[in-house]
Formats: C-alpha cells, sequence, structure tokens
C-alpha cells in the first residue's frame, strides 16, 4: 500500500484552500489580495492566512516551469512544498519594493485592464523565482542539494536519502543592498569621493546620477551637451575600473549608488559649468577623470 | 534525460515570449470583466522617490500581435523616444559578453545587438516588469559606447545555428523585428543569423546550401576569394558590395513598396513594406554570387489582397 507523506506546508495549505468559497478563488480575486498583501493592506494577524494567495498564484501560472521544478524536486529529493512557501516569499520580496513604481505606471496606463497588468507584474517576478530554482536544482555543481541525494549518478537520483532542506538562495537588488559587506564597501567608496574628488567631479557625478535618476537637473546647465557626453563617457571609465582593477565591488557601487549618491547630490552645490566647479573645489586633490 | 530538460526549458522561455497563452486568457482562470479594475487603489506609497515615474533603467513587457517583448529603457534620444534594448529574464542562454543587470526581481541579460526605439506612448502602453540600479545602468552605458565602437570585440558569437542560445538570440531579434526595421536608414543594418550570430570561421561548415555544392575547403577559399564579382543581379533583387564590410540588397522596381519578406535561407530577416534599398554585414564574403548561394537570399512578395 502506498504511504503518502504530506508535508506540512502542503498540509496547511490544502487546510485554508479548502476553506476557500469559489469566488475567492477566482484568479481575479487571488490578484487583489496579493495587490493588498503587497501594499500592507492586510492586517499582521492576517498576513500567514492570505499569503496562501502567493502560493495560490504561484501554483496557477507558469505552469509547465512549476512542474518542472516538481519533477527536479522528485529527483533531487527536495520537499517540493518547501519550494513553494521559499517561492512565495520571494515573491513577496522582490514586489514589495516596487509597489510604488508599479502603482505609478498602472495610474498611467490608459485603457486596459488592471488585473491583467497585474498579473503581467506578478508573472515577470515569478518567472524569476521559477528560474532562479530550476538553475539551482538543475545544476549538478549546486552543493546545496547534492549531498546523499545523487549517490549512483543514475537518472533518478539514486536511491533517496532523507528529504532535503531547501536552501534556495536569489540574486536580486533587494539582497545586495541589505548586505552588510556591501554596505561598508560603499560606505568606503562615499567617503573616498568625499576625501579625494574635487567639487567639479562630485557635481559631474551627481549631474549624471540625477540624469540616470531622471530628475531635472540644475548642474553643467552651461556646458555643451557633447562636453557632458565626453565628460560622462569618462566618469564611466573611471568607475568601472574600480571593479576592473578590484578596487572596489560592482556591488558595493551599487549600493553607493542606491544610498550615497542622493546624500552627495543634497551635499553638493549645484555649478553650471565643470570649469566653474573646478575654480571653487576645496582641496587640490587630483581632478582628471 | 539532460537534453530532454534542456528543450522543455526553451519551450519555457518560448511560452513566456507568446500572448495569449496566460490564465488570463485560456484557462478556466480567465478573469471575469466585472472584476476588472475594481477594489485596487494605485497611488505610490512606496519605493525610492527619486526614481519613481522616472522611465530610464525600467523593465517593460510590450505587447505586439501575439508576441510579448521585455526589453530594457536606456536613454532619451530625441523628444518623445527612447533606445531600448531586448532583454530576457532567461540569463541562462546569455553570450559571454552580453550584459547581466541587476533588478528588484533578479537579473537580466540586455542584448547589445538588439536595440530599438519606442515613443513615449509606447512605453506608457508597455507593461512595468521591473527596475534596474543606477551602477548597472552605468556599466550598460559603458559597453554600449564600446560595442558602438568596435562590435566586433564583443564575444557574442556562436559556433553552431542549432544551439539553444542561437535558438534563443534568432526568437529574441524575429520579437523584435518590427521595431528595428522601422527605424532603419543608412546607418542600421539587416540582422542576419549566419552573418551576425554565427563566428566567421564557422560560417562555411554551417551552410547547407555551400556544403552541397562543395567540398568545405573550396567553400572557405569562397569566403575570401579575391577579385571576384561585387555586384550581382537577380529576377527579385541586386546585391552591391558598398565597402569592404557591407553590402546593399536592392529589390527590382516591380517588387519596391510591396508588402514582402526578405529571407536568408530558412531565416525571414525583414518583414513589410520593401524599400528602396537594405544593408546587411558582408560576413567576410567577397563574391557576392557566392553570397547568395550559399545563403539562398530571397525576396517573397506577400499575397495579393495583403500588398499596401
Amino acid at each position: 500500500m502506498l504511504k503518502y507523506n504530506i508535508s506540512k506546508p502542503q498540509r496547511d495549505y490544502s487546510r485554508w484552500r479548502s476553506e476557500r468559497t469559489e469566488a475567492e478563488t477566482e484568479l481575479g480575486n487571488v490578484l487583489d489580495r496579493i495587490w493588498a498583501l503587497l501594499r500592507h493592506e492586510v492586517p499582521e494577524r492576517e498576513f500567514e492566512r492570505e499569503f496562501n494567495y502567493i502560493i495560490m498564484f504561484i501554483l496557477r501560472v507558469q505552469v509547465r516551469q512549476n512542474n518542472m521544478i516538481k519533477s527536479l524536486c522528485r529527483q533531487r529529493n527536495i520537499d517540493y512544498w518547501d519550494t513553494l512557501v521559499i517561492r512565495a516569499g520571494h515573491f513577496f520580496e522582490h514586489l514589495r519594493p516596487q509597489m510604488g513604481d508599479v502603482g505609478h505606471n498602472l495610474a498611467k496606463f490608459e485603457g486596459g485592464d488592471t488585473h491583467a497588468y497585474i498579473f503581467v507584474v506578478f508573472r515577470n517576478s515569478l518567472i524569476h523565482c521559477n528560474n532562479h530554482l530550476i538553475d539551482e536544482l538543475y545544476n549538478p555543481n549546486t552543493q546545496s542539494y547534492d549531498d546523499g541525494v545523487m549517490g549512483d549518478g543514475s537518472e533518478d537520483g539514486g536511491i533517496p536519502a532523507a528529504k532535503q532542506p531547501v536552501r534556495h538562495s536569489t540574486s536580486n537588488f533587494g539582497e545586495i543592498l541589505t548586505d552588510l559587506h556591501n554596505k561598508e564597501g560603499a560606505k568606503a567608496i562615499y567617503a573616498m569621493i568625499k576625501d579625494d574628488w574635487g567639487k567639479n567631479k562630485i557635481n559631474l557625478l551627481c549631474h549624471y546620477y540625477e540624469k540616470l535618476s531622471g530628475v531635472k537637473s540644475e548642474r553643467l546647465l552651461g556646458e555643451k551637451p557633447n562636453n557632458i557626453h565626453k565628460h560622462h563617457q569618462r566618469l564611466r571609465e573611471t568607475m568601472i575600473g574600480w571593479v576592473e582593477q578590484g578596487v572596489f565591488e560592482k556591488d558595493a557601487l551599487k549600493v553607493f549608488f542606491a544610498i550615497y549618491m542622493p546624500k552627495l547630490c543634497q551635499e553638493t552645490e549645484a555649478m553650471s559649468t565643470y570649469k566653474q566647479a573646478e575654480h571653487s573645489r576645496g582641496e587640490n586633490h587630483e581632478n582628471t577623470i | 534525460m539532460k537534453t530532454q530538460y534542456d528543450k522543455e526549458l526553451f519551450e519555457i522561455y518560448l511560452e513566456s515570449t507568446r500572448s495569449g497563452n496566460d490564465p488570463v486568457t485560456s484557462r478556466e482562470d480567465a478573469l471575469p470583466d466585472s472584476l476588472s479594475v475594481c477594489s485596487i487603489s494605485i497611488e505610490s506609497d512606496a519605493g525610492d522617490p527619486v526614481c519613481i515615474g522616472n522611465l530610464i533603467g525600467t523593465i517593460r513587457e510590450l505587447a505586439w500581435e501575439d508576441s510579448l517583448i521585455c526589453c530594457l529603457v536606456l536613454e532619451k534620444t530625441e523628444e518623445e523616444s527612447y533606445l531600448v534594448f531586448k532583454a530576457s529574464q532567461f540569463t541562462r542562454y546569455a553570450m559571454p559578453d552580453d550584459p547581466k543587470l541587476t533588478g528588484w526581481c533578479g537579473d537580466y541579460l540586455v542584448e547589445l545587438d538588439n536595440s530599438f526605439r519606442l515613443t513615449q506612448r509606447e512605453i506608457d502602453e508597455a507593461v512595468y516588469l521591473d527596475r534596474v540600479d543606477a551602477f548597472s545602468l552605468m556599466q550598460l552605458q559603458h559597453a554600449w559606447d564600446g560595442f558602438r565602437e568596435s562590435p566586433e570585440c564583443w564575444d557574442i558569437r556562436v559556433d553552431s545555428l542549432d544551439d539553444w542560445r542561437s535558438k534563443f538570440r534568432i526568437r529574441e531579434h524575429e520579437l523584435t523585428r518590427h521595431f528595428r526595421h522601422r527605424n532603419l536608414d543608412g546607418n542600421r543594418d539587416l540582422w542576419v543569423p549566419q552573418l551576425d550570430l554565427l563566428k566567421p570561421q564557422r560560417l562555411a561548415s554551417q551552410l547547407p546550401l555551400a556544403a552541397a555544392i562543395m567540398p568545405l575547403s573550396e567553400a572557405f577559399e569562397l569566403l575570401n576569394q579575391k577579385g571576384a564579382r561585387d555586384i550581382y543581379y537577380s529576377l527579385t533583387h541586386t546585391l552591391k558590395m558598398e565597402n569592404g564590410a557591407r553590402v546593399s540588397l536592392r529589390p527590382a522596381p516591380e517588387c519596391l513598396h510591396k508588402k514582402g519578406r526578405v529571407c536568408f535561407g530558412t531565416f525571414c530577416v525583414f518583414e513589410g513594406v520593401l524599400p528602396a534599398v537594405l544593408y546587411f554585414s558582408s560576413g567576410g564574403f567577397r563574391d557576392l554570387e557566392a553570397l547568395q548561394k550559399s545563403l539562398d537570399i530571397r525576396i517573397e512578395l506577400a499575397e495579393e489582397g495583403e500588398a499596401h
């Protein structure tokens, strides 16, 4: 007789699912509930229960990708339901910081279906979560899943060991931002720029940053576009050179731009030309980009 | 087993580029009309206020006919026009020198050889998916500067047109064909898989037609033949060597301004109203007859009634 091992996440979800009405499980409602979760419109005590709507979304969308994950989990003796909970967590973490952007763009979206719009946004996050997990499960060199699982090298993964814990990691901007090592690196970049760069160079960097951020810059208004373009080009060469030469790490620079550039631009007076800024710089440091 | 998974992975990618196969439209989960625009409140309340509303650095999904095009907005080029690159969440198909940029949801591969322009309106109509960070944008601009200066230095070519990365790249260019071609001018070449994707040294061995007519050694010689024909006439078009690296294709008068396709072997590289002249890279060919025969260049006019 076959014995089914039902894991806790599966049990919890099944119980929750059986209590839902048909209307509650309609995709439009699922999208609304996830939207509310992401906007923190759900009371804390209901958060865990409502979180199941994300699992429901994962089970319904990108079915082919999900089936592949199921099959890979079986092969590698990994609890598929654990991956669902972890993917739901990552889905939430990826989208939460973007809700302002999504809301802004959705408001500008004319004549379309709001549900269809957020469906596409949610699906993108899910594709990423699924892709990342597939890459981890599929890559035979991934250490986190290998131990004791692929014993005899057969296609079915040999004799199954005990179910493996899922150690699903992601590579995304949110994680880069919260990494302590990156934060320290970013702080060092900020300190170095404040100490070593002249005001003209910082003014230029701020102009470049404001341009990337879509902010109407008051800097370098007296410069010809061609000159600005060349200055920006040299600025890029300098900063990317730091990464190539191992002076600073790429992720530290990402954090520097996200955290310290707004601060640096606030601290740096806007100057209309590169030369004007050069004359007024405080310290006589290396000034060529 | 691995091959089976590779095939399945590619199918998953292909599915993500087709509209109409998601639950919104195709399954029992279809959204009832009455639920549209209902309980969703859409005021902005979170995220970096500096960035919100900024189009630069956003990843978007553009719907075009039955395709979904994931792209990244790099910069505003002129009033109401933006430089956009084809992007993809499927980074496993990246070439060694393809930039990989980080977004909130994960990494995106960006294709330097697959850029086009979109209007403000088109960008507003495309769904916002994600945003890449400012340093990633700086890296992309740096890469774009380098690519424009010397594209041949970028390792974005393959050994065979049959591997998954090639199939991916070809599909990606198919998706953007309409947008790349509407901005065709004297500076922009058609993208031809045999000439722009395949490593030049692999060309002779990969062309079935060339292999069928001549032994490989001869095919290689043909590629490098000197004093060869620099103009070639056919019933539907004329090929002319413009300089060492570029070839012009001029449709015959009876094809001009009609709707049709330009095909290189099995690949359609242009579809639409045929202009007076199109350009493509010579791919090292010096003899246009050899080029024509090896690549089987054809113009196929659209059926009566489809013509503009």
